[in-house]
């Protein structure tokens, strides 16, 4: 998932996009806006990224009365620091926000969850709504939606609820792995034949599969500030929802009220006539996903204005010309092979079309120092791909520019 | 000799983590007839200046695969409280029809009975079979003491024995009751002891049993439920460790300890030991000399030790609970053993950390809202001797202490190859006996989940340490409540005087450490961190009386034909609670609670749990305006 292919040239900013994982865009679009601006950018494992609009001043000594000056903006995978935790962990756990806005006479998806104790179950509450059905896991990753559409009958879910279980066992540290969920200790369930599974206590929810229009609305504080429309088929690109009914901007906003503390918010609703009021009928709409992972990048090739507009209130930036040149001090922490970093580094920078200076390599302390000058979509690439190990092996702990 | 009377010196009773039929005692010292135990009961009597011990085992209040029943556990402290100090005027134990003594010893008491009504013929049973069993069991002790002396019956001093009764011990009593474990703080610094503070003795919390009703995992998300509701909030919550806090159009979100003073990315800094590091060391704050390597990079990490200079620590770099942690490594054959031991821990295949060791004890300090509120040292587990007790014994005693501290409570020291180990080097084995005043340390760790001590000792600690958690915390963006954890040499000496280091941020830090300590003064943090969520959202503080609240509760999913309601009734009595419950429906139960916010927000947190048929679904709890008072609490049908 962390490759990003090193034989071709990377001649502009869309096809760096495009050669990025999925999971890793929305950040690097962040990053992309941010660095410019700031005095100092510090890039961290897990799509951590701090932007200090002035360059931070060292700690105070016992002596000394004041404290630290500067204080950065955060962003992790590309949502803002602004996102309070309990409620982001509110949006990822699905029986949680249900709960929340079913209280609140917001529609949602028919559904219920079963652990791996009750494996039977399952496919008796899909009998009773009858197929198709959709099988998604009760908390949700951070950077992927792991959602089985389609799904026509016993068989098939019955295969896929025993598939989605085989452990996918990750470091706490992969680029896949969630940053801010809960850290999960417990012990694997392992079957007769000695197969690992996740644990039995965690819950996949059975969701009737629902037809009509798929309505993505984005929220900025308590105001829809993007909707897009398509046609539940696969594979349908996202429109700009000029049609929507006013009802659906103001469920949004309502949405927003009761998850308070996400600054920022992902909804997708899927609707029977989004022309309609969504008090039109008892069952004319289902709120089917709330995010803190807005995937602005998924819009930006259809549109571009609403997306740049979109991570402009994101980002706390104008979006800088991505064109012009920059050169920025790049130090690298955490390296342990310094030939293979050299090699990799002027690779990289060649793909890329970045000059690189390189003024220190110290395998031992792990510290490397260098200039980088080109664009600044290549410079901003360059540090992101660095920080998150994309199509490099020797993976730094920290990137650093100023 | 044989007229004289026996008069019973020390009692020691344990209850088992579970009942057990590898009974510890020959067959004749087992009371039940299935040769089942769940206790273990040893009398010291003396007769015309001969001393005398006998041990038993026996059953009561039964559970499979899990401990007595806390109310047979309470009688049977009650009886033992009875007979110490006693004298057994030439008991009649020929034809198990023993004395009146023996009456007056097992007499059921209040706890036992449990507000069973006269007409519950079932409860009675089980009331009677509990108070023939200890007859029984008293009978078969003092028939022990009239026989002439054997290994068997005095082999409760077998050290084989001991460890298994250790290693199955979940309940102990003592008696006369030793004196109470202490703690005094007097930290060497570069080998040069420095001068002690004064001697502290454990705390024991009122809370303890208003809090019996949580399970052992529950404490953190009720702590922050307690203080919303004080605040007069409503509480919605839809999962353990997950509720809503609303007051008019306000909602607040909590998970665990995870609250709205924390931001998404802080979390995910905090979370990563490295990402930590490289945040706060280019700001000067003084973190440990170090870095991370990929799993497998060995070479590296070696060559990067002997750079640094030995001892170093070893440890995940996105570790929990010390798991995988291998402190003060001083050679490279030492570090080769804590790569083996990270790789065979269940974080084993995460990249790691080899950082510069710091000597000196482990600390956790809160900052909310960018001050200190609390600084709690977390000392290894320890005992001090009396000149009286074993190793294996003080370990008991201390341990019968931290039950009386609900954050304590479920994190016992435990006994273990560890154990052994740290007791090897000081040259003792658990049957020794230390001398009165010596520390006895039994743990590399000072996670208070291996048995570790926690002191608050913020009023000693030096103001320019203070200051430099609250800059660090501050320097992170979206931080307003962590729990900063240092190792300092000597708190009470200034930054540049003792050495010291940052060690980890906390952003979910457990909130019941500095509230619910084993020594020094406790200190409100979940408090603290509700008032400050209130300021910085501009919600005014509105608290309520703690001693008279009323709140209406509504419990929906599987609660009907589960024995819900006599659950509640039975928990709502034992917290002094007032009201009812009642079934609305096939699918709710509904109830009024009025009594102390400890004793109401612990229940309603132990409400999504419910009794173990019931699978409740949401909990809500809604503060009532009416004055109707209650004097009792009533099961409504």
């Amino acid at each position: 998932m962390n490759q990003v292919d090193m034989d071709t040239r990377i001649d502009s900013f869309t096809s760096l996009l495009v050669n990025l994982p999925d999971i890793t865009r929305e950040g690097f679009l962040v990053h992309a806006m941010r660095m410019p601006s700031s005095a100092q950018t510090l890039l961290l494992p897990r799509q951590l990224a701090y932007y200090y609009t002035e360059l931070p001043v060292r700690a105070p000594t016992p002596d000394s009365a004041s404290g630290v000056a500067c204080k950065p903006v955060g962003f992790v995978c590309g949502v803002s620091g602004r996102n309070l935790l309990p409620t982001v962990n509110y949006c990822q756990d699905l029986r949680a926000w249900r709960a929340q806005l079913q209280r609140q006479n917001i529609k949602v998806a028919e559904a219920a969850s079963f652990s791996g104790r009750s494996q039977r179950d399952h496919i008796r509450y899909a009998q009773k709504i009858g197929y198709p059905v959709v099988l998604k896991p009760v908390i949700r990753n951070t950077l992927f939606e792991e959602t089985f559409k389609d799904i026509g009958n016993d068989t098939e879910l019955e295969h896929l609820f025993h598939q989605s279980r085989a452990l996918k066992k990750q470091k706490a540290s992969d680029l896949t792995a969630s940053p801010y969920a809960m850290t999960r200790l417990s012990e694997d369930h392992v079957d007769k034949q000695g197969n690992k599974f996740l644990p039995l206590s965690i819950r996949y929810m059975v969701e009737k599969q629902r037809t009509g229009q798929a309505v993505r609305l984005i929220l900025a504080g308590d105001k829809v500030v993007a909707a897009f429309i398509k046609s539940t088929e696969e594979g349908e690109p996202w429109q700009q929802a000029d049609a929507l009914h006013d009802s659906y901007l103001a469920l949004g906003a309502k949405i927003a009220q009761v998850l308070q503390g996400m600054a920022f918010l992902r909804v997708d609703l899927i609707i029977d006539d989004p022309t309609e009021p969504s008090s039109k009928s008892k069952d004319n709409y289902a709120l089917v996903s709330v995010s803190e992972h807005l995937k602005c990048y998924k819009l930006l090739a259809g549109h571009p204005e609403a997306a740049w507009e979109v991570l402009t209130q994101v980002a706390e930036c104008q979006k800088p010309d991505l064109q012009s040149q920059i050169s920025r001090e790049v130090e690298l922490s955490g390296v342990s092979d310094g030939p293979r970093l050299k090699r990799e580094l002027t690779q990289t920078a060649i793909k890329l079309g970045v000059d690189i200076d390189l003024k220190e390599l110290d395998q031992v302390t792990g510290r490397v120092q260098f200039t980088a000058s080109g664009p600044l979509w290549a410079v901003a690439g360059l540090t992101w791909m660095y920080a998150n190990g994309l199509g490099i092996e020797e993976v730094p702990t920290s990137v650093t520019c100023q | 000799m044989p007229n004289e009377p026996f008069h019973i010196s020390r009692i020691e009773l344990v209850a088992y983590d579970r009942p057990s039929t590898e009974t510890l005692l020959p067959p004749r010292a087992v009371v039940d007839v299935q040769g089942r135990a769940n206790y273990y009961l040893k009398m010291t009597a003396s007769r015309g200046g001969i001393e005398r011990a006998v041990a038993v085992e026996g059953l009561l209040g039964h559970r499979e695969g899990r401990p007595m029943v806390l109310r047979y556990w309470e009688y049977l402290q009650t009886v033992a409280t009875r007979l110490i100090g006693s004298r057994l005027e030439e008991p009649n134990l020929q034809n198990e029809a023993p004395g009146s003594e023996f009456h007056v010893w097992v007499e059921p008491t209040e706890q036992l009975i449990d507000n069973a009504s006269p007409l519950n013929l079932t409860e009675w049973r089980k009331i009677n079979r509990a108070v023939t069993s200890t007859q029984k069991t008293l009978n078969q002790l003092f028939q022990m003491l009239e026989e002439p002396a054997s290994a068997d019956a005095d082999g409760a001093m077998d050290e084989a024995l001991m460890e298994n009764l250790f290693a199955r011990a979940n309940k102990v009593l003592y008696l006369p009751e030793a004196e109470p474990p202490v703690y005094t703080y007097q930290p060497t610094v570069k080998g040069v002891l420095q001068n002690a503070s004064p001697t502290l003795t454990p705390n024991s919390s009122d809370d303890t049993t208003l809090m019996m009703p949580l399970g052992t995992m529950d404490a953190k998300s009720h702590l922050m439920e307690r203080e919303c509701v004080r605040q007069g909030f409503d509480i919605l919550r839809t999962g353990k460790g997950v509720f809503t806090a609303r007051k008019g159009d306000q909602t607040l979100y909590f998970k665990l300890s995870r609250s709205p003073l924390v931001s998404v990315d802080a979390i995910s800094l905090c979370t990563h030991k490295e990402a930590t590091r490289e945040f706060l060391a280019p700001l000067g704050f003084p973190t440990p000399l170090g870095r991370m390597f990929p799993p497998g990079d060995y070479d590296n990490a070696t060559r990067f030790a002997n750079l640094i200079g030995y001892p170093v620590v070893v440890k995940p770099a996105t570790g929990v609970r010390g798991i995988g942690v291998v402190p003060n490594i001083r050679s490279d054959a030492e570090l080769s053993r804590a790569f083996h031991v990270l790789e065979s821990s269940q974080l084993g295949h995460d990249d790691f950390i080899v950082e510069k060791h710091i000597f000196g004890e482990d600390y956790r300090i809160m900052v909310i809202g960018g001050k200190v509120v609390a600084a709690t040292l977390r000392a290894p587990a320890n005992v001090v001797g009396d000149g009286k007790h074993s190793v294996a014994e003080l370990i008991l005693i201390k341990n019968r202490y931290r039950q009386e501290i609900p954050h304590l409570k479920s994190r016992p020291i435990k006994f273990g190859e560890a154990t052994l180990y740290q007791l090897e080097k000081q040259g003792l084995s658990q049957h020794d006996v230390p001398e009165a005043g010596q520390s006895v340390v039994l743990s590399g760790s000072c996670n208070l989940s291996q048995g570790g001590d926690s002191v608050n000792i913020l009023h000693e600690m030096h103001p320019s340490i203070i200051k430099v958690a609250e800059e660090a915390v501050k320097a992170v963006p979206g931080l307003d409540y962590c729990g900063i954890d240092f190792l300092i040499e000597d708190h009470r000496k200034p930054v540049g005087e003792t050495d010291l280091g940052i060690c980890e941020l906390n952003a979910h830090a457990a909130i019941g450490t500095a509230c619910y300590t084993m020594f020094g003064e406790p200190v409100n943090v979940p408090r603290a961190a509700i008032e400050e969520i209130l300021r910085q959202q501009k919600i005014p503080l509105t608290p309520l009386a703690e001693d008279t609240l009323a709140v209406r509760v509504e419990i929906r999913g599987k609660v009907t034909k589960v024995g819900y309601r006599k659950w509640l009734e039975r928990q709502a009595r034992r917290s002094g609670l007032k009201g009812y419950v009642k079934n609305v429906g096939r699918r709710k139960v509904e109830a009024v609670l009025q009594g102390s916010l400890v004793g109401i927000t612990a229940l309603t947190t132990a409400c999504i749990r419910g009794p173990s048929a019931a699978l409740p679904t949401s909990v809500h709890v809604t503060h009532l305006d009416d004055d109707t008072r209650y004097d009792d609490f009533t099961l409504e049908r």
